[in-house]
């Protein structure tokens, strides 16, 4: 079964606080306020002004090879990004980040626009490929976003704060750990305006958010054969605590099931949050062999992606 | 390996320039996100550029091959592309989801690997038919040349704006053209010379479906062709248009006398070559559902 086998992430040094982001877009004190208090959200992390994405690439990369996991043999590696917009035209990217390495041989592709879902149908595309193609057993899965750029890009109104980061995953066929039980994708084209919503769909689509979502994670579980009191954690996405508080109130989940620790600390990272917090889950040692946890991510346009995995 | 991904139809149209009526303004990001990486924005070229966007283009393609087939099973949607969009903004493949009903599919796009996406995407929607779930899939493909870019081959070549939709499936059809094999070869350049080396992939390839040389038109840039030259007949060698990108390979398809067999070639200029064979390809032109120029 396809599974995790290595896990690296390169969060940044330096943070850049929610009123920094919301002054910078205007907003009034009382919604800085609503976002440190209701929201949960104080601050992102953001990369070195000046540094390129070839270079946070690469330190996520590197946090894997740091860790003596070998990638020069990897079939694939996808690069996924939420920002439709992350290199210029013919920037070389890819030789960008893998020649210092000297991993040029690699073959490489990118997915988007599926905005911060984009993460959750590439694992559905790479159990696709394990599937089909024999002799391919590894593919190494790279999520990152940084809008270091524009700062006003930082800002999802009314929602969320967001911040640079890269996750990278190695995913094996026949893996041991962190097997992926299920994999689902939902979406509500009604809103495939994303950013560009008017005020009264916007508010259409906040209403009818939680019910999507809970909708995609309770189709990813049944596809995974599990019940919700048999899930042991959630990895959410971390868009704000609001919408993790309504979660558990309205199917009554346990919100220690939740992690929920990287909210505050770095707000949303786009497409990356699911790995982001498992590291965490993992290095502490929270999260036991056997565990198993979903990870679900929501993006503009709309779309609704959740996948289970046992530990 | 199992293939099983068969061509029913393609709309496909190369637009002529469009000068803006009012001057539009470039996003003050992209000017930002350009300097970033030490570039400095072409004003006069977004200025003149035709802004058509993926969605203009695609829905004209996609209405244009509905208007020939029933696309209401579409399940699978996949966006194939080098140059970014004009309007950056929008999740095409989700508007083209909303626009034509297709609520139930999954959609992506693929895209950092220069003009080999779409060869790339056409393997990735035979992944999804082989797994059993996805049954009948649509590739759009496009090129535009609104955003400003430091690449001057684009100016010399004269890109131009294109669009192509290709409707494919799942299900056996006796007439159409159909994927037998998908390969990404990277050479090694250090082991033999280039020539050799395309050559011998090639071979290995058509060796491995016991086709002979002289029954598969080859398509790819004159670079490639010129690596093939005196190896394969000059009337078999069918040379894309320096005009297109992505799109380059089905417009090629689709104007070529084209044999029992064609291979695909896309060829990144060093080391690394996509090949994709392909059958039945003498019935390509019948799934021609050009866009009429407005």
């Amino acid at each position: 079964m396809t599974g995790i086998t290595a896990l690296g992430c390169y969060i940044p040094e330096q943070r850049q606080s929610v009123q920094e982001i919301l002054s910078s877009r205007n907003c009034k004190h009382s919604e800085v306020r609503f976002f440190e208090k209701f929201h949960g959200l104080k601050q992102v992390s953001i990369v070195p002004a000046g540094q390129r994405l070839e270079e946070s690439i690469r330190l996520g990369l590197q946090t894997l090879l740091d860790q003596g996991v070998t990638i020069d043999d990897a079939d694939l590696l996808i690069y996924t990004h939420s920002s439709f917009l992350q290199v210029p035209f013919d920037h070389q990217l890819f030789a960008k980040v893998l020649g210092p390495f000297g991993l040029m041989h690699l073959r490489t592709m990118a997915v988007s626009q599926l905005y911060c879902t984009t993460f959750i149908p590439c694992l559905q595309l790479i159990e696709r490929i394990f599937q089909r193609e024999k002799n391919m057993r590894k593919i190494v899965l790279v999520c990152g976003d940084q809008t270091n750029y524009m700062n006003e890009s930082r800002h999802l109104q009314e929602a969320s704060v967001m911040g640079d980061s890269v996750a990278c995953a190695v995913f094996e066929k026949d893996a041991a750990d962190h097997r992926l039980l299920s994999v689902t994708m939902q979406r509500d084209t009604s809103y495939w305006r994303g950013l560009q919503l008017d005020k009264e769909t916007r508010k259409q689509y906040n209403d009818r958010y939680m019910d999507n979502m809970i909708h995609a994670m309770e189709t990813a579980l049944h596809e995974a054969g599990l019940f919700w009191e048999e899930l042991t954690y959630i990895l959410p996405h971390n868009v704000n605590m609001t919408t993790w508080r309504q979660f558990c109130k309205k199917i009554d989940f346990d919100p220690h099931r939740i992690y929920t620790d990287l909210i505050s600390e770095i707000g949303h990272s786009y497409c990356a949050d699911g790995l982001l917090n498992l590291e965490p889950m993992l290095r502490s040692g929270r999260m036991r062999k056997g565990d198993t946890y979903l990870m679900v991510s929501v993006g503009l346009g709309s779309f609704m992606g959740a996948a289970v995995f046992q530990y | 390996m199992k293939f099983e991904l068969f061509f029913q139809g393609i709309a496909h149209k190369t637009y002529e320039k469009r000068l803006l009526s009012t001057p539009k303004e470039m996003p003050v990001f992209f000017n930002e996100f350009l300097r970033m990486h030490g570039l400095v924005a072409d004003e006069d070229h977004w200025q003149q550029g035709s802004h058509r966007s993926y969605e203009e283009m695609s829905t004209e393609a996609v209405r244009q091959l509905a208007s020939q087939h029933d696309l209401s099973g579409i399940d699978l949607v996949l966006l194939a592309f080098h140059m970014h969009d004009c309007e950056s903004g929008d999740a095409v493949s989700s508007y083209l989801l909303h626009e034509f009903g297709w609520e139930r599919a999954l959609s992506f796009a693929v895209s950092e690997q220069s003009t080999a996406a779409p060869l790339t995407a056409l393997r990735l929607i035979n992944d999804y038919f082989v797994a059993g779930d996805r049954k009948q899939a649509l590739l759009v493909v496009v090129d535009q040349t609104t955003l400003p870019s430091v690449n001057t081959e684009l100016a010399r070549r004269d890109v131009a704006d294109s669009c192509a939709a290709i409707l494919v499936t799942h299900e056996v059809q006796p007439d159409a053209p159909y994927l037998i094999e998908y390969r990404y070869a990277p050479l090694d350049t250090a082991e033999l010379p280039l020539m050799p080396a395309v050559r011998a992939e090639v071979s290995a390839l058509l060796d491995r479906h016991d086709i002979a040389l002289p029954d598969v038109v080859l398509v790819g840039n004159s670079s490639v062709l010129a690596m093939l030259r005196n190896w394969q007949e000059d009337r078999l060698l069918v040379e894309t248009d320096s005009r297109h990108m992505c799109t380059a390979h089905f417009f090629a398809l689709l104007g070529a006398n084209a044999l029992e067999h064609a291979l695909l070639m896309d060829f990144d200029g060093k080391d690394s070559l996509t090949l994709v064979l392909l059958g039945r390809t003498g019935s390509f032109r019948a799934l021609d559902r050009s866009v009429q120029p407005a």
